[in-house]
């Protein structure tokens, strides 16, 4: 196939914001990423993790603790995007890259793929990195490591 | 009630984690097979038993890894299943969504789970589209997803 152009969400549409409501706990985790980290939750019962951060466990337990992840892991799957979703994504290019980060402890995560120069390959090395909108808002996005 | 009951004999129900990625794997849906695995138990009947299918076709692929899941055809083979003609009226399956499913209606919800029921009735009956009547149907299986993948609801209903 033709290498795609690989696009990115240009700005999150005016509902997709009314409909965020952020506890404090979860601005912690928006906060870190205004810092480049990346903050998950770990169940101090049974020790499951979660990323993005959750604070109740599946095991019933309401005490989680916070760790950093390594911001670096693998391409677990990707795919290609040739229709964008309607309020969404305002101005979208198309076709766009989707993919799903690996990090340690088997953590996945979804994401936009950009700065792709081949294309995707499972097992690739790749890290997420947090990028402000033009809109303000928070995203981020899968690269090449 | 009915003179011609379509009768519910076996049912299953089950769910799934909120977010797609924490579940074990992304290539089949967890609530499907143990809804099927439940239906199956409480009807006495499995996959070969049954005559005529309607799975949740809300996407493409959605429909092939309802093969795989509800044991229409092996796991891993649902896309080579639906080369070989497998799911098709005429296939060496069991016929699947005969009505066009999902897709053919434009998936209005809610609408869809019944719409399944209706043309499980009209198959079991005799009363569907000469074209599109599977013969003989009897058994029929209606499988049914909420958001993706996180409700999952098996039917299995006989006259």
């Amino acid at each position: 196939m033709s290498e795609p152009q690989l696009g990115l969400v240009q700005e999150l549409s005016s509902d997709v914001k009314h409909r965020q409501r952020m506890t404090a706990e979860f601005r912690k985790f928006i906060d870190g990423l205004k810092e480049g980290k990346f903050l998950a939750t770990e169940c101090k019962s049974c020790g499951k993790k979660f990323m993005p951060p959750r604070f109740t466990c599946p095991c019933g337990g309401k005490d989680l603790k916070w760790f950093e992840v390594n911001p670096e892991g693998t391409l677990y799957t990707w795919s290609i995007v040739h229709f964008a979703p309607e309020g969404i994504a305002k101005k979208t290019n198309v076709p766009y890259a989707v993919g799903v980060i690996e990090f340690e402890d088997n953590l996945l995560l979804t994401g936009h793929l950009k700065g792709l120069t081949s294309k995707p390959k499972v097992g690739m090395k790749v890290k997420i990195e947090p990028q402000e909108l033009d809109s303000g808002d928070l995203a981020y996005f899968i690269k090449p490591a | 009630m009915s003179s011609d009951p379509l009768w519910i004999t076996g049912l299953g129900c089950s769910s799934d984690t909120m977010r797609v990625t924490d579940r074990p794997n992304l290539t089949n849906l967890g609530g499907s097979v143990r809804a099927a695995e439940m239906a199956y138990k409480s009807s006495g009947r499995s996959a070969k038993d049954i005559n005529v299918a309607y799975v949740h076709d809300c996407f493409s692929i959605a429909e092939i890894m309802a093969y795989e899941d509800l044991g229409f055809c092996e796991r891993g083979q649902g896309g080579k299943w639906t080369e070989e003609r497998g799911p098709y009226i005429d296939g060496p399956g069991v016929p699947v969504n005969v009505d066009g499913g999902l897709k053919s209606k434009g998936h209005p919800l809610g609408a869809t789970g019944i719409g399944q029921v209706v043309d499980a009735y009209k198959q079991v009956f005799g009363t569907a589209e000469k074209q599109r009547q599977v013969p003989d149907a009897e058994v029929a299986l209606c499988h049914n997803v909420g958001q993706h993948g996180q409700f999952v609801n098996v039917f299995i209903l006989e006259p």
